[in-house]
């Protein structure tokens, strides 16, 4: 009774890659790779209202964005018509104008220019105006984002987009201005790009929705 | 007498697939790195409308996924409505539901919670400005309009 060494019969894998190929399919259908996209916003703290406390906001600092259940658009004093592109283009111009107190909005019309305070933003003092002295900022300025309860979501959008788009524009100038890059989180360092939002700090206020 | 004995006809080599396993599995670990389990089947109708200076949302652990749209099934009528977690949610369970939703959170991260919302671009702003007061009064600050380029 001769004992032969056998070798242990190899398991056939051939199939595992068939059973590969399965799980693979299966996390293709059940998983998504989009990631979610949108515009950021910060909501104000909620206050009760018996203990709201009017802030004092003068009133060329406020630019008033309203959009009414029609969904026609009233910017500072003048109707936005035409179509969607048009009106795009228009508030995203005016925007800008309220925001660097330019064209219409020039000197006493527009939003108080202030000095760059270095303590409280000392990169953009450091960056931008150490470059350019004659930089002003646009602190207290405010855009008014007013809606209807009627007023329908894409129009909304429409806006805050549009909105949204100006602070960008400026940024991107200042950024090929000072920087000579693309303003753009990824290129710019961390101090150049506070510099910039401090440089054009977006302020947009999303009042309630009137009845 | 050459080298290159073509005497013999051999057939095709057979191709050595023991390592097609090891490819597809890494493949495989790689979607599993890189995406994410789909979310709870949306039982409102929700088309987001189009925006071009939309960002990425950061980290999907802090995002709160909140949707508004009419809803699919036809008998719940044609009236916007919230869903939550797979179920419709109602204006005054915002506050609480949004609380728990923080309070099940890791307490580090609580701070950072953002609500991602899905919005239908039909909806009207009633129902949306709504649940923002809501939102405000649950103290969930840190929004997103959820947009497609």
């Amino acid at each position: 009774m001769a004992k032969k060494k056998r070798k242990a019969p190899s398991i056939n894998s051939s199939s595992s890659a068939d059973l590969a190929f399965t799980l693979l399919i299966f996390f293709l259908v059940v998983t998504s790779m989009d990631t979610d996209e949108g515009l950021a916003r910060l909501l104000p703290r909620w206050v009760p209202e018996d203990q709201i406390d009017p802030t004092d906001i003068k009133k060329r600092n406020i630019l008033n964005v309203m959009v009414n259940k029609d969904n026609a658009i009233l910017m500072g004093d003048d109707y936005v018509e035409g179509s969607v592109q048009s009106q795009n283009e228009q508030i995203r111009k005016k925007a800008i104008e309220f925001i660097t107190a330019t064209g219409q909005f020039a000197g006493d019309r527009g939003p108080e220019m202030r000095e760059v305070d270095p303590e409280k933003s000392p990169e953009l003092q450091k960056l931008i105006v150490s470059q350019d002295p004659t930089v002003r900022v646009a602190k207290s300025h405010v855009i008014s984002l007013q809606s209807d309860y009627g007023t329908s979501y894409e129009k909304y959008i429409q806006l805050q987009n549009e909105l949204v788009a100006a602070y960008n524009t400026l940024r991107q100038e200042a950024a090929q201005k000072y920087f000579k890059k693309d303003y753009d989180e990824e290129v710019l360092s961390q101090d150049e790009a506070k510099a910039l939002k401090d440089l054009y700090p977006m302020n947009i206020s999303e009042a309630n929705a009137k009845y | 007498m050459s080298k290159f004995n073509k005497g013999e006809k051999r057939g095709m080599p057979e191709l050595n697939t023991s390592s097609l396993p090891d490819l597809v599995f890494s493949i495989l670990f790689f979607f599993m790195c890189v995406t994410h389990m789909r979310e709870d089947t949306p039982i409102v109708k929700v088309n987001t409308p189009r925006a071009d200076q939309v960002t990425k949302l950061e980290n999907k652990s802090l995002v709160t996924t909140v949707l508004i749209g009419k809803p699919r099934d036809t008998r719940r009528g044609s009236e916007d409505l919230i869903q939550f977690n797979d179920d419709f949610l109602d204006m005054k369970n915002v506050q609480a539901t949004m609380e728990a939703a923080r309070e099940s959170m890791k307490e580090a991260d609580r701070p950072k919670m953002q609500i991602s919302m899905k919005i239908d671009r039909d909806c009207k702003m009633g129902i949306v400005t709504e649940l923002k007061q809501e939102l405000r009064k649950a103290q969930c600050l840190k929004i997103s309009y959820a947009a497609k380029k």
